[in-house]
């Protein structure tokens, strides 16, 4: 009993800063631009990998187990790793559905939400709609208010520094979005052909038509009849750009892009994606000049 | 047994817990949400005490559908073919453990068609403190068993109590479900030592998660004794006591390294003690973006059963496994047993075995073994084997 409580009342000292762990480096860079000097941000899956197949590595649970707070993207995204992970950690206070786990997918605007009846006939990826929403910057706004929400909670002794970093980060979001709006306006209405549905937000909000991928379902690689299919519709649209993410093959896209003339574009997903990428604005600058120069 | 004597004091305590803390307003976050009681780690020492008390009231939600119990249905098919070169004992297909072409090299497969297993897995949180987990199994088709059923406390930090019947946590391969191994079958060594359902018992275990900068658990279980090739003295005190030490370091982010040492000791039925220790190694290693399904899996274990009483023997072996994925979807691999480390001509045995598999998607896998096992008496047995996989339910976790 007393070693049971003293080893308790160790793992609770030396906590002076918000310790967090999130699931992507995007949710880390948001964290990171919110928490300022008042936390302590780790992330589990690094932006060059699929964030949905990601190890469920022992050595994570470490992390977990010593987190005040847990950020996650939701819409089963992590469903393959995330809750073995926190099983593991053996942490009560960030369990899923504990003040201490934040789903950031129950703030944000999601598309392509399914109706109707889903089945993994459909591929087995995107049951609640498409979870790559971190890739609309509006969202990226609406996830910092969250995260600022759940840290005001959770240490009500800094929330004047969260109020002023989240006003810092909105600020510079806006100043930023008209940039890369003006940037983007001339390509609107442009037809593109991505590889997964990872651009979808992206292509959405800058008013570009994804007509199609080069993988026939969500999580199911390209078959020769798929991509005939897309070759054809991707050449009949005028397609100018297959978006590849950093973990796809981009020889994959081959075939398509010499049957449209379309460019093969690999593009970052996620911060940490590129080494250049270390915010949340490094990555939308990259995009942003990527397709618009 | 510490832990134990917390229960009652908890449960009592639980009652008066606290209500629920509101979700945060996420759609106007701008404004401070209203003050939330702080946090148990910011609260003076001792801070985590009211953790225990009184956890968080919301359940650890697993999966989605908190009133419906999680569940998934795994099914296995075999076709196989096998070529014999001696006098072996007939040769089965996907049955029990035990018959085999001999009596202590483990399974093999003969020519036919079977089920090798289906499995209906259902979890769930019990309530704010415990989680429940049954695997009901149908061997081979016949008949209908608890592989696992099992309560676990899960509501206070850095441990895992587990209350039932469980697969011991002897090394890796015996924590292994039949369809998440490399291989159709177990290594000779762990079928010769725990026979083919492994090591699995009525137990009670702790698992802790020492304060380390590296992933260290250590797990001490009691449990029923009732292994038959192991212990089974038959009398109502005769435990199994187990043992395990599980470190996972990473080398880099891309590459790590795991290492355990395990042992379990009990009466056997022939008046004397079985003792096992093991010790396993894995490596594992992936590439970076694009290559992230380009991984290498390394897997190492070795067993060594010492047992006295009136049919005393020793028993050692090691088996090692290398697996590559080409990509998300193909891997290859290979396994070598060699059994009979300290033992007699007669427990003599090696196999060697190489692994094809095609998984089009996490819910579904086919695989291919070939295997060539020399058992004693100058005899081998070839055999080839294909084994369709599927689950249906809730998404499989990924193991590590
Ligand atoms: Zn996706």
């Amino acid at each position: 009993m007393t070693l049971l409580l003293s080893l308790i009342v160790a793992s609770g000292e030396a906590n002076a800063t918000v310790n967090i762990v999130t699931s992507t480096q995007d949710l880390a860079a948001l964290a990171t631009a919110v928490g300022g000097s008042d936390v302590k941000v780790d992330y589990i899956a690094r932006g060059d990998l699929d964030p949905h197949f990601v190890d469920a590595k022992p050595s994570y649970m470490v992390k977990l187990a010593q987190a005040d707070l847990v950020l996650a993207v939701g819409m089963e995204m992590e469903v393959g790793w995330m809750p073995s992970l926190l099983t593991g950690a053996r942490n009560p206070k960030v369990a899923q559905g504990s003040a201490g786990y934040l789903d950031l997918s129950s703030t944000v605007k999601k598309i392509e939400v399914p109706s109707g009846s889903i089945d993994r006939s459909r591929g087995d990826l995107h049951p609640e709609g498409n979870p790559h929403y971190w890739l609309d910057p509006e969202n990226g706004r609406l996830m910092a208010r969250a995260i600022a929400a759940k840290l005001t909670a959770l240490d009500s002794a800094h929330s004047a520094d969260y109020a002023k970093n989240l006003a810092t980060f909105e600020s510079t979001l806006t100043t930023k979005e008209a940039g890369w709006a003006a940037k983007m306006a001339p390509l609107k209405g442009s037809n593109v052909i991505g590889y997964h549905s990872t651009f979808n937000y992206f292509c959405h909000v800058y008013g570009m038509n994804v007509i199609g991928f080069v993988e026939p379902k969500p999580g199911i690689p390209p078959t020769p009849a798929h991509t005939l299919e897309i070759g054809q519709a991707g050449k009949a649209a005028g397609v100018k750009w297959i978006f590849v993410e950093p973990y796809k093959d981009p020889k994959d896209a081959g075939p398509i892009a010499s049957m449209t003339g379309a460019k093969v574009l690999a593009m970052p997903t996620s911060v940490g994606a590129e080494t250049t990428i270390k915010t949340y604005f490094d990555l939308f600058d990259a995009l942003v000049s990527r397709v618009a120069g | 047994m510490f832990l134990l004597s917390l229960l009652p004091a908890f449960a009592g305590e639980a009652a008066p817990s606290a209500p629920p803390e509101a979700p945060p307003a996420a759609s106007t976050p701008a404004e401070p949400v209203p003050a939330a009681p702080p946090p148990p780690a910011d609260a003076p020492p001792p801070p985590d005490f009211s953790a225990i008390a009184a956890p968080e009231p919301a359940p650890q939600q697993i999966f989605p559908g908190m009133m419906n119990p999680s569940m998934s249905f795994n099914g296995l098919f075999l076709a196989g073919a096998q070529l014999n070169d001696g006098e072996l004992a007939a040769p089965h297909l996907g049955g029990e453990a035990g018959e085999s072409a001999f009596p202590m090299a483990g399974e093999s497969y003969g020519t036919g068609l079977n089920v090798q297993e289906m499995e209906l897995q259902i979890l769930s949180n019990v309530d704010p403190y415990f989680r429940a987990n049954v695997v009901l199994a149908i061997p081979g088709l016949e008949g209908i068993e608890i592989e696992e059923g099992y309560v676990q406390l899960v509501s206070i930090p850095a441990t895992t109590v587990t209350i039932g019947k469980v697969k011991g946590a002897f090394g890796r391969e015996n924590l292994t479900h039949t369809h998440a191994l490399l291989t159709v079958d177990k290594s000779l060594v762990g079928q010769a030592i725990f026979g083919g359902e492994g090591l699995n018992d009525v137990a009670v275990n702790a698992a802790v998660l020492l304060p380390t900068p590296w992933y260290s658990e250590v797990t001490a279980q009691v449990d029923r004794g009732s292994n038959e090739l192991l212990f089974n003295s038959g009398k109502p005190e005769g435990f199994g006591y187990l043992a395990h030490w599980k470190n996972q370091f990473d080398l880099s982010y891309d590459t790590s390294a795991e290492l355990g040492v395990s042992g379990t000791a009990g009466e056997n039925d022939a008046g004397g003690w079985s003792k096992v220790g093991g010790v396993d190694l894995t490596l594992k290693s992936h590439g970076r973006g694009r290559h992230q399904f380009n991984r290498v899996i390394w897997q190492s274990e070795f067993m060594f059963m010492s047992r006295d009483g009136a049919d005393a023997r020793d028993l050692g072996g090691v088996y090692s496994t290398l697996e590559y994925s080409l990509d998300s979807r193909v891997w290859v691999g290979a396994r070598y047993d060699y059994l009979g480390i300290a033992a007699g001509a007669e427990d003599q045995a090696q196999a060697a075995s190489a692994i094809f598999v095609f998984a089009p998607t996490e819910f579904s896998a086919f695989r291919v073994q070939a295997q060539r096992q020399w058992v004693p008496g100058g005899h081998t047995v070839d055999s080839v084997v294909g084994q369709l996989d599927f689950t249906i339910g809730v998404h499989p976790a990924h193991s590590y």
